[in-house]
């Protein structure tokens, strides 16, 4: 009898230690920024004992609003990059997209024909943009 | 600093959010509800720009950065890193112009090519750059060509940093001189040009390749570091080599460097005659009605004085000394004097200045400030160089390139 009660105490001790452990890892040490850093290979023998370095890149990409031109956007802008080089901008007026779709079809040589350059600045102003004030300075984007 | 293959396939991009500070609010689509967002906002300090609201990611090899954009990445490194002498490597701003930028890079073929007006074209492994050159190493501070261009008013198109676009570093690697005097430089050649291994992401979008003049590359301090403090680079600063050209803009610290071509006929492409040039002006300013006709490319750090402490985002209490501390560049002729003022100008005291670290380093300089009165001071600091550089108060430029107007920042004091 006593030496089940001893057992029994042992058990739930052994047992609280081991669901501090699990609680430690699970919870604690995953909200820390990082795991301990490896160790570093010297530059010399990198060639030697790690010569890939290789990593993946996940995208996140903020979805994009319907409209017109929406599907011309997400296939000749998109192509090249994120529409978060949209969203990162302050809000232009008109001109300024205008200046900015040129110059990613003329010097970045995206897929833009001229035709299509008007279609892609209205989505831009009605999803980033404002109209021109009327009497705005000229902004130079060239 | 550095994390391990393994760790850096864990350390995907996590946590960020999307949200906007106007209409612009198109949500992220992965994880609205989990954003982390900056505590350590940069308001601009004229009161003209909303608080920081800009999202937080991890990229591989990273710590927690603000993300500009995704793809391909630009990340700005929070301010509050600048409190220490030398940027970390996870924490160093990320900037590629193309989305083909590399992701895999083996060292067992990795080659850094030198070809076109020389003896004998090389093809050097890193190790090659290890053994048979004489290493060098500094200190030396980068920064974005488009660094602080979102304080531009007008606002101008580009990536929108605050004053993260920038770090100070440790670097280790070769002259760029000996490897070029190794292959033999011809007489004709009239410049050298260098590319990295990311790729334009269409046929028809410009391969990203910066040239610098025979000159400089022969008798300057440019050299192509395999170390940044004292580990190998990040993949996203240019893993396995890097150009560094001190005390000029890191539009010319190809990453990734694999290509160096002696020239005949200077280059001629985008990246110098359109991208990264500024007006042939005094002081390099236009006017935003008129802009200049003229134009060259960008070359040199302007002098300059940044604000650390206080960001701006915290308050003051009054008759208590508080320290104002901020780093100090210029092109290397070297830090002489900063002067702080906290009445937005009307009066100026000289700062002190931390010892010099390196010639191209940034230099530290700290203020002492009791403020007497609750209230909404306009903080100041003004740098000038050896030579006599200081900053003006206005100036304006149409790619938002090479910002040198005193920063101001307003705290409250309470």
């Amino acid at each position: 009898m006593q030496t089940l009660r001893v057992l029994a105490v042992l058990f739930l001790v052994g047992l609280g230690i081991v669901a501090y452990a699990l609680w430690g890892r699970s919870g604690r040490e995953a909200s820390t920024a990082s795991a301990a850093p490896a160790r570093t290979i010297p530059i010399e023998l990198l060639t030697q004992l790690q010569p890939v370095k290789d990593i993946e890149l996940e995208y996140h990409q903020p979805d994009l609003p319907p409209g017109p031109g929406h599907q011309l956007f997400a296939t000749q802008c998109v192509v090249c990059h994120s529409p978060r080089y949209v969203l990162n901008q302050p809000i232009f007026p008109r001109k300024t997209w205008a200046t900015e779709v040129h110059k990613m079809a003329k010097a970045y040589g995206a897929p833009i024909t001229p035709d299509q350059e008007p279609l892609l600045v209205d989505y831009l102003v009605s999803w980033h943009g404002k109209e021109d004030a009327p009497a705005a300075p000229t902004q130079n984007t060239k | 600093m550095t994390v391990d293959m393994m760790t850096a396939r864990r350390n995907f991009l996590k946590a960020m959010g999307s949200l906007g500070a106007s209409a612009a609010l198109t949500a992220c689509s992965k994880s609205t509800g989990l954003g982390r967002f900056a505590e350590l906002g940069f308001p601009d300090s004229r009161g003209q720009g909303p608080k920081d609201m800009r999202p937080w990611a991890r990229y591989p090899e990273k710590a927690d950065l603000l993300m500009l954009a995704d793809r391909p990445p630009l990340l700005e490194t929070p301010l509050h890193y600048f409190l220490r002498d030398i940027t970390p490597n996870d924490a160093y701003f990320v900037r590629w112009h193309y989305a083909g930028l590399p992701t895999h890079v083996d060292l067992r073929t990795f080659r850094l090519n030198v070809i076109g007006a020389v003896r004998k074209p090389l093809q050097l492994s890193l190790n090659d750059l290890i053994t048979k050159f004489e290493p060098v190493s500094g200190v030396v501070f980068s920064q974005c060509a488009g660094n602080s261009r979102s304080f531009f008013r007008p606002q101008v198109p580009g990536a929108e940093w605050t004053n993260g676009a920038m770090g100070n570093a440790h670097y280790k690697g070769v002259r760029l001189r000996d490897v070029l005097n190794m292959a033999g430089v011809q007489p004709s050649a009239v410049e050298a040009s260098f590319r990295g291994l990311d790729e334009p992401p269409l046929q028809s979008s410009p391969h990203f390749e910066k040239p610098l003049t025979l000159e400089h590359v022969l008798n300057g301090d440019a050299f192509i570091a395999y170390e940044m403090n004292g580990d190998p680079m990040p993949m996203l600063n240019g893993f396995p080599i890097r150009l560094i050209v001190p005390g000029w803009f890191a539009t010319y610290w190809v990453k990734a460097l694999s290509q160096i071509t002696l020239r005949t006929d200077p280059l001629d492409n985008f990246w110098v005659k359109t991208a990264y040039r500024i007006p042939v002006t005094p002081g390099h300013t236009e006017d935003p009605k008129h802009p200049s006709e003229e134009t060259m490319p960008l070359t040199n750090y302007p002098t300059r004085a940044v604000f650390v402490s206080p960001d701006g985002t915290g308050k003051v209490k009054r008759g208590i000394q508080t320290e104002i501390q901020g780093i100090a560049v210029d092109d290397g002729s070297g830090i002489r004097r900063v002067e702080v003022s906290t009445d937005g100008g009307k009066s100026w005291t000289d700062a002190r200045l931390d010892a010099v670290i390196d010639k191209y380093s940034w230099r530290r300089w700290r203020s002492d400030w009791r403020p007497q009165h609750a209230g909404k001071y306009t903080l100041q600091c003004r740098a000038t160089n050896a030579v006599g550089e200081t900053q003006p108060t206005y100036e304006w430029n149409h790619g938002g390139y090479r910002r040198r107007v005193i920063q101001s920042v307003d705290v409250e004091v309470v």
